[in-house]
């Protein structure tokens, strides 16, 4: 229908292009709310989604405890949380030992690695030669051991056996005098230059003979005398009689989980057998329902009917767990009583000389403070235990938050606590914001108030520029460089006030914080900027006419008046990290377990979905606890950002 | 800011002064000294304009000799030769229609033209109380605690009202509670805001009105004690009863500071100032006694100004 123009209307606009009676002004309109709809329908299915696969987490993962508790293997573990205090405190006396042998040893210790290195380093130099050297001996000596050998060829073998001989030793000498203690594949061993010629002589003649010799025996010999001279300490002597009363009551306790959990095991089969009977039986209902071939539903009925359906009598599989209960009475007096006198005989830590070895000490005794609260609690749990009190969800889901176990693919029971990956996730991510808030704050103040436009131009970019680099690059850096960087440099005695150095290991949550902090950087110095920016000029001009300097106008103006905007910078910062992948899962080594200082390895959440979402069932246990850690995740990124919006909406209200 | 007080300025004769200037304090080539030909060239310019005669028997708080300024490192200037003294304890107005250079003859007076990266003096010098502003020696830092400055747009800090005064005082490492207590009050009461905002010292001062946060700015700007106080528009954004306060309040600290007002608006320059300066297209055209510029103006160009026949 075609409109005509009204005659009394002076301010008439001819419709135009219109399709459908849409104009071309509203369809540039509908175009772009349609844009803004698909992002927010986009979001909201990302968390149906995420909802929809995690809702059925904790019913299943209840009644998977149900059943790891009417199959008696919660008893067999109270138990077996003790054997394993037990067994640490054994294995921590052991290396306590063993590191302050090491200490006291010093370079002399490991002489024999960095001998067997050297000689390794060396035959691959010289691989011809010891062909050739090889080869003239075999002629040599089958010569020799054939029934008459002529003079000459005798001859000539002896001379061609003892030029080989003498271009084995130059080039063995030659290749053994080009290393030096920087080559060794070790780093960490101890060295001392009073040893490095005779390790080389060593070599060299070992190579000709290929005997031990005299100088491998000596060391072994003054190795031995000095283990013996530390053994002989009192406090060496006591750690070692402590080691024997820790191990004492160990076998004893072992052979009785080792009884008791073949019959939980026995038992959880039977009860899995019977859970997924029920669901193959209902399976084959359907089949039947919607089959039209007789003889297949013959069958199909026949297949049902061999089901068992009877629940098992749980309370009878149980009961040889109940009637252990003496036995375990027995064992844990055991083992308290030893403790007791092991613990009295651990030296006080001031006495070693290592390190390494007085953590173990401190760590034996903070065993020590919690071992008999531990072993009573257990015993409580163990004696008021009961099979078939039901499972309450509550427990599932505080099992879930507050877990300090993750163990999934177990043929024992899969536990899903989340807490060692939320530690290690909110710790690598603290570590990296303290380091990265003073180079990305102080960097954006820096360019944004105090350089000049020439040091802009360049600095500005670096930083930007930063965030390009792919994060797998960063990982790669810190496995292979980083790591072995901080290890190497936390050896020296002038760090060693540092909390958790000297490292041990080279994955570690505070490579991973480093990397990440240098990740983050560009995010808050940019968002730190923006915030600098919205400061009006006037604050600035306004300061610096009553004589402030520019130092004085930032700290004491500009700063202010901007703080919101940067703790905002800084919870992005923080958001951003938390929710980064690449990195923690390589660098941070993956141990799953609460970390105890940042020199410890960990895992996060990213990294074990990463790592674990691809090989897992749809829909199973397991499945539905990696959904579960991606909406805990996804829920604290986005509390973070709620909350760094809305102190920036303050921020922008006052400003 | 010992040669400042040194040097007291009175009855300073130009020539005398800057070669003890040139001398002393600014060596040859830095290049905000001028030239000593460009000096003599002003000489002879000085006795053509009639500038001089209204100041007689004030002391002079300012030279502005032969002064000559550029935003684009010389290329253009924005001020062309401007000559005049600003006397002591009294108002003086720069007036002009928009782009005449008057506000950045301020901002040159206190340095904040030095922001600009790109600016330069390419001629002439400034001297206040004597002192020649832009020698090596003078730190803009010390010169601003001098040479204050109230801006267009009143632009109080995001803090506190007691705040806001303090600042200046504070920046320069007072810390002692009763003696930034009095230094408030007693600016405060300065500015006519104190009985205003007395009740309410550590509420923000950005909830006050726009005419408060303006004289909180004037109070924040003579807490320092300075010698002069420069105005670019302090009341064009400010509604007419808050102007009028603000008037006063000029009229006020006439009596104890020197004061340079920029203004579009010439009943205000009628109303408030002593002297009067008209500029126009970066040139000084004419400057008198107010009176005298507003009834009988010698120049042509002032009285087609300031009968409203253009700009």
């Amino acid at each position: 229908m075609k409109k005509k123009k009204p005659k009394n209307n002076p301010f008439y606009s001819g419709s135009g292009f219109r399709i459908l009676g849409i104009g071309k002004q509203e369809a540039i309109k509908y175009f772009f709310g349609g844009n803004a709809t698909v992002a927010i329908i986009v979001m909201a299915l990302i968390i149906g989604f995420l909802i929809y696969h995690s809702a059925n987490f904790f019913p299943q993962y209840r009644s998977s405890l149900e059943l790891y508790r009417k199959s008696g293997q919660e008893f067999v573990d109270y138990a077996d949380e003790q054997l394993t205090a037990q067994k640490e405190l054994k294995s921590l006396s052991t290396q306590a030992r063993a590191y302050e042998i090491k200490e006291r040893l010093g370079a002399l210790y490991d002489v024999a690695s960095v001998h067997s290195d050297f000689k390794a380093q060396v035959l691959a130099e010289i691989s011809s030669e010891r062909k050739n050297y090889k080869r003239v001996k075999s002629r040599l000596d089958n010569l020799k051991s054939s029934e008459s050998p002529s003079a000459d060829d005798l001859e000539e073998a002896e001379d061609d056996y003892q030029t080989a001989r003498e271009s084995l030793r130059d080039a063995a000498q030659i290749a053994v005098n080009n290393l030096d203690y920087s080559d060794l594949s070790d780093s960490l061993w101890a060295t001392d230059n009073k040893y490095l010629d005779q390790i080389r002589n060593s070599i060299v003649e070992n190579l000709l003979t290929g005997e031990k010799t005299n100088f491998l025996k000596e060391i072994e010999t003054e190795e031995k005398k000095m283990t013996e001279q530390v053994d002989s300490l009192e406090f060496i002597q006591n750690l070692v009689q402590a080691n024997q009363k820790f191990s004492q009551p160990i076998p004893a306790f072992e052979r009785y989980v080792s009884s008791i959990s073949k019959v939980a095991s026995q038992n959880k089969a039977q009860a899995v057998n019977f859970v997924t009977a029920k669901a193959r039986k209902e399976a084959l209902e359907a089949k039947l329902a919607i089959s039209s071939n007789e003889e297949e539903k013959e069958r199909t009925r026949l297949e049902i009917k061999r089901i068992l359906g009877t629940e098992p009598d749980y309370a009878k599989l149980n009961e040889p767990i109940y009637s252990s209960l003496d036995d375990y009475r027995k064992v844990a007096e055991d083992a308290m009583g030893n403790n007791k006198e092991a613990f009295a005989l651990v030296p006080d830590v001031d006495e070693f000389q290592s390190k390494i070895a007085r953590r173990k000490i401190d760590h034996i005794s903070e065993i020590e403070e919690t071992i008999d609260d531990l072993i009573t609690t257990k015993r409580e749990q163990m004696e008021s235990w009961d099979h078939s009190v039901a499972y309450p969800i509550t427990q599932a889901i505080t099992g879930f938050f507050f877990g300090t176990k993750w163990i999934t693919n177990s043929s024992w029971q899969d536990i899903y606590g989340i807490l060692p990956l939320l530690t290690g996730s909110v710790a690598v991510a603290i570590i990296a914001v303290l380091i990265a808030i003073p180079f990305s704050v102080g960097g954006a103040i820096y360019v944004n108030r105090l350089a000049t436009p020439a040091e802009q131009h360049i600095i500005k970019p670096f930083i930007e520029f930063i965030g390009a680099i792919p994060s797998i690059v960063l990982a790669f850096f810190g496995v292979v460089g980083l790591g072995t960087i901080i290890q190497e440099y936390s050896q020296s005695p002038w760090l060693s006030w540092i909390p958790g150095f000297p490292v041990e290991g080279r994955l570690t949550i505070l490579n991973a914080g480093l990397l990440l902090a240098l990740m983050s950087v560009p995010t808050i110095f940019t968002l730190c900027e923006d915030a600098l920016n919205n400061v009006p000029k006037a604050y600035k001009e306004a300061s610096l006419a009553l004589g402030a300097t520019k130092l004085q106008t930032v700290t004491k103006v500009i700063l202010p008046s901007c703080a919101s905007g940067i703790i905002a910078a800084v919870l992005l910062g923080f958001g951003r990290i938390i929710g980064e992948t690449m990195v923690v899962l390589l660098v941070m080594g993956g141990r799953i377990a609460i970390p105890k200082s940042v020199t410890d390895p960990a895992h996060s959440m990213t990294g074990i979905l990463a790592q674990e979402i691809g090989e897992v069932d749809e829909g199973s246990l397991h499945w539905g606890a990696l959904f579960m850690v991606g909406l805990v995740l996804f829920v604290i990124a986005l509390t973070l950002n709620y909350i760094s919006q809305r102190i920036l909406k303050k921020f922008t209200q006052h400003g | 800011m010992n040669s400042m007080t040194q040097e007291e300025p009175k009855n300073i004769e130009p020539t005398a002064n800057l070669a003890s200037q040139a001398v002393d304090l600014s060596p040859p080539e830095t290049p905000d000294a001028p030239p000593r030909q460009a000096t003599e060239q002003s000489e002879v310019r000085h006795a053509e304009t009639p500038t001089s005669d209204h100041l007689l028997g004030l002391n002079t708080m300012v030279e502005i000799d032969d002064l000559s300024f550029s935003y684009d490192m010389g290329k253009t200037n924005t001020l062309k030769n401007i000559s005049l003294n600003i006397p002591e304890k009294q108002v003086t107005a720069f007036i002009g229609p928009s782009g005449c250079g008057k506000s950045t003859l301020i901002r040159c007076l206190n340095r904040m033209n030095d922001l600009v990266e790109t600016s330069c003096i390419t001629n002439g010098e400034i001297r206040i109380m004597g002192q020649h502003i832009h020698a090596k020696s003078v730190s803009p830092i010390e010169l601003r605690k001098q040479v204050g400055m109230v801006f267009q747009k009143y632009n109080p800090f995001p803090k506190s009202i007691y705040d806001n005064v303090a600042y200046g005082l504070r920046i320069q490492g007072i810390k002692k509670k009763n003696l930034l207590d009095e230094a408030v009050e007693k600016s405060l009461r300065g500015a006519a805001l104190w009985d205003e905002v007395k009740d309410r010292l550590k509420d923000s001062a950005l909830g006050l009105s726009g005419g408060q946060q303006q004289r909180l700015c004037i109070a924040r700007t003579i807490a320092v004690q300075p010698k002069v106080i420069l105005m670019d528009e302090p009341c064009s954004a400010l509604d007419p009863i808050a102007t009028a306060k603000v008037e006063e309040l000029i009229m006020e600290l006439r009596r104890d500071f020197t004061i340079v007002i920029v203004t579009h608006s010439m009943q205000q320059a009628s109303r408030i100032s002593d002297h009067t300066a008209f500029f126009y297209l970066g040139e000084l055209i004419e400057y008198g006694k107010t009176d005298m510029i507003f009834s009988n103006p010698n120049q042509k160009q002032t009285e087609d100004y300031i009968s409203g026949r253009f700009g």
